[in-house]
């Protein structure tokens, strides 16, 4: 099955959006992982409930908005009230872990924005909300599966509404209060978006387009030169590179992610 | 979608029989006083609990995903031949060929809470296997031995309606020859705390379209149905029921207040008859999601009113005075008892009202929507339920609705 890429976003220290990224691998510098996620401000959210947004709900926003102005921007005559999709394996763990650490207290006290911020869904509920929107939502988690499930979902999604689908998969490293192992203590917040065609509209795009296939074998994986390594959304990293290689010099590849323990997605930029 | 099976548990019992017996004979799974209450001196209210879940034991091969929700998990699939169900496909098909997609609105938080209130030894916790997000859909892939496509909604009180459409997609995608479908949610501190702090839990018995209905009563449940477009045997004496429409839309109004007109509500409803091809007119009972909070219920029965007419004699209503709020099981426990009302022609009484609320009769005079107060019995009569339709709502004004048809009346 095939779904056109119409427009790509992107957030992470160190990367401010994807034409960033883009600049910055043609002319192969690395991206300083150690500095902090710029700040953003939902500016598109009625003030009461922007002041209301916690640091996750931003990230998922941000992506999802510098993949829609470039939508809009390039497709001025097309509907931009999308269906959307939002990928996340934890969610808000800084509310959660909060308010589990206070129904340890003798009395309680869990504020009520808290409470509808640690929703799986609040970014989509805030999204959905600022963009005037009322197309279906979903919020979903595939632990470390993310990348092949949400392609998948997403690519599924927009033949069932014949629309393009915005897809955003975000993650962010577990709270502090957590206990973890060390294989989760150094993990790097990331997240990228894509609005996904997989109608028949034949749209032009500035991106390739992806081919899914479903198989059961897949070559061992190569040493990763993944700077983000750690969380699943960040194993996008390489799909974007090979997305800024196919665009500066027709550069094919095909890149294979894990559907679940025994079965893959095999990738193709076409 | 043809339903092949189906599994729930919830604080009415672990079989269709018991789950049946008490629709019919208006008795709730509600109470307060449980074993549950003690953890929670500070709140005055009824739940719906599902006893000894504490002592359900997971195989060893599992164990590391023990939790209260993965355990009500475990328990539902050995409940109703589901288990036997699946195999029976997974030989038939292949394990690749069967998807699995569960909701929920807090997979195993309350391990976490039990960790924080020292209940639990840090180093006895393993947050991958219970509270992360997809440990549910995770547990349920190895527990079944599937390996289709597999991942977890959480979209609150949505969460488990949402799954039929996963299950279409993959179906007519033909990536899948059949998807578990299903959802679990189990009782845990903060989301009581939570709700509490929102002044939405009641101290009372919750009583949806109740003049006097003020907040919900949170329960638990856990519920699996095993779809195909294959049609069940021919062999099986049982009567046919198939999904016909699924709907999905959002408010787009505020984050915890469902739109005052209903406006997402009507939404989802109009495109699941959409998919279904038919009408409301067409449609002869409606479980609500009726939660028994004013603004819900006034919501979701102004969305009701602006879409029924003279013409379409409808029977609506709520079962959460049954089972209380199951949140992100709400769906698929409520799917479930669609099932059976159509399998044993039935209509389920709305539970715990002492004087219906005229705000909510007012919107619906001129329409010929009943709300039953005792349950109806159809099978002597010449009314019969065919077209019947789930509401669930949930928090970020995420909607969907669910349409199943009895194919052989």
């Amino acid at each position: 099955m095939k779904a056109q890429i119409l427009s790509i976003g992107l957030t992470a220290p160190g990367l401010v959006n994807f034409e960033n990224f883009k600049s910055m691998m043609l002319q192969n510098q690395s991206p300083d992982t150690s500095e902090a996620i710029e700040k953003y401000s939902p500016t598109f959210l009625p003030p009461n409930e922007r002041r209301r947004t916690t640091a996750t709900i931003k990230l998922a926003l941000k992506t999802a908005e510098e993949a829609l102005s470039h939508f809009q921007q390039r497709y001025p005559q097309a509907d931009n009230k999308l269906p959307v999709l939002f990928v996340s394996k934890d969610g808000d763990t800084l509310i959660s872990a909060r308010m589990c650490q206070e129904v340890g207290e003798e009395e309680p006290m869990i504020s009520p924005t808290q409470f509808h911020n640690s929703v799986h869904n609040a970014p989509a509920g805030y999204w959905m909300i600022g963009q005037k929107n009322q197309s279906p939502a979903s919020a979903i988690s595939v632990g470390q599966y993310a990348i092949a499930n949400g392609l998948l979902e997403a690519t599924l999604q927009s033949q069932t509404y014949a629309k393009p689908v915005l897809m955003v998969i975000y993650d962010l490293p577990l709270d502090d209060l957590i206990p973890k192992d060390d294989s989760q203590n150094a993990a790097i917040p990331f997240a990228f978006s894509m609005i996904l065609d997989a109608s028949d509209s034949n749209q032009e795009s500035d991106y390739p387009a992806l081919n899914l296939s479903f198989t059961q074998q897949a070559p061992a994986p190569t040493s990763s030169n993944n700077p983000y390594s750690g969380l699943p959304a960040a194993e996008a990293y390489p799909l974007l590179q090979s997305m800024v290689l196919f665009e500066s010099n027709g550069e094919d590849s095909e890149i294979h992610f894990p559907l679940n323990r025994n079965n893959f997605i095999k990738i193709a930029l076409t | 979608m043809y339903i092949l099976g189906s599994s729930l548990v919830s604080s009415l019992g672990q079989n269709k029989e018991v789950h049946i017996n008490a629709l019919k004979s208006g008795k709730t799974g509600l109470s307060n006083q449980t074993a549950f209450h003690k953890q929670i001196p500070s709140i005055n209210t009824f739940l719906g609990v599902v006893n000894n879940l504490e002592d359900i034991q997971l195989p060893d091969s599992l164990k590391r995903y023990a939790c209260r929700n993965n355990q009500l998990a475990w328990q539902t699939l050995q409940e109703n031949d589901f288990l036997s169900k699946v195999n029976q496909l997974v030989n038939k098909h292949g394990r690749h060929r069967i998807g699995l997609v569960v909701g929920t609105s807090t997979s195993g938080i309350a391990a976490t809470e039990h960790v924080f209130r020292n209940e639990l030894e840090a180093d006895e916790y393993d947050y991958q296997t219970t509270q992360q997000m997809d440990s549910l859909a995770q547990f349920c892939s190895q527990a079944l031995e599937v390996e289709g496509p597999s991942f977890a909604i959480s979209t609150a009180c949505s969460s488990s309606a949402k799954v039929f459409e996963v299950a279409q997609r993959w179906l007519k995608a033909d990536i899948v020859d059949a998807v578990v479908v299903g959802g679990v949610d189990t009782l845990c501190l903060t989301t009581l705390h939570g709700f509490n702090a929102l002044g939405l839990v009641s101290e009372q018995i919750c009583k949806p379209l109740d003049q006097e209905r003020n907040g919900i009563n949170i329960g638990e449940a856990g519920g699996f149905m095993l779809l195909s477009n294959t049609s069940p045997s021919e062999e099986s004496a049982d009567p046919v029921i198939k999904i016909m429409g699924v709907g999905e839309s959002s408010d787009a109004y505020h984050i915890s207040t469902p739109h005052p007109e209903g406006e997402g509500a009507q939404l989802a409803m109009l495109a699941a008859m959409q998919q279904a091809n038919i009408g409301m007119q067409d449609i002869d009972y409606i479980n609500l999601h009726g939660t028994a909070t004013p603004s819900n219920d006034l919501s979701e029965i102004s969305g009701v009113a602006h879409l029924s007419t003279e013409a379409s004699p409808t029977w609506v209503s709520s079962t959460k005075g049954f089972t209380g709020h199951t949140l992100g099981a709400a769906g698929i426990t409520e799917i479930i008892f669609c099932q059976w009302l159509l399998e044993e022609q039935f209509v389920p009484a709305n539970l715990n009202v002492t004087h219906l609320d005229p705000q909510l009769t007012e919107k619906l005079k001129l329409s010929t929507v009943n709300i039953p107060l005792e349950t109806l019995q159809l099978t002597e009569t010449n009314q019969k339920l065919q077209y019947v339709m789930s509401n669930s709502f949930g928090f970020g004004g995420n909607n969907a609705s669910v349409i199943l048809k009895m194919e052989s009346v």
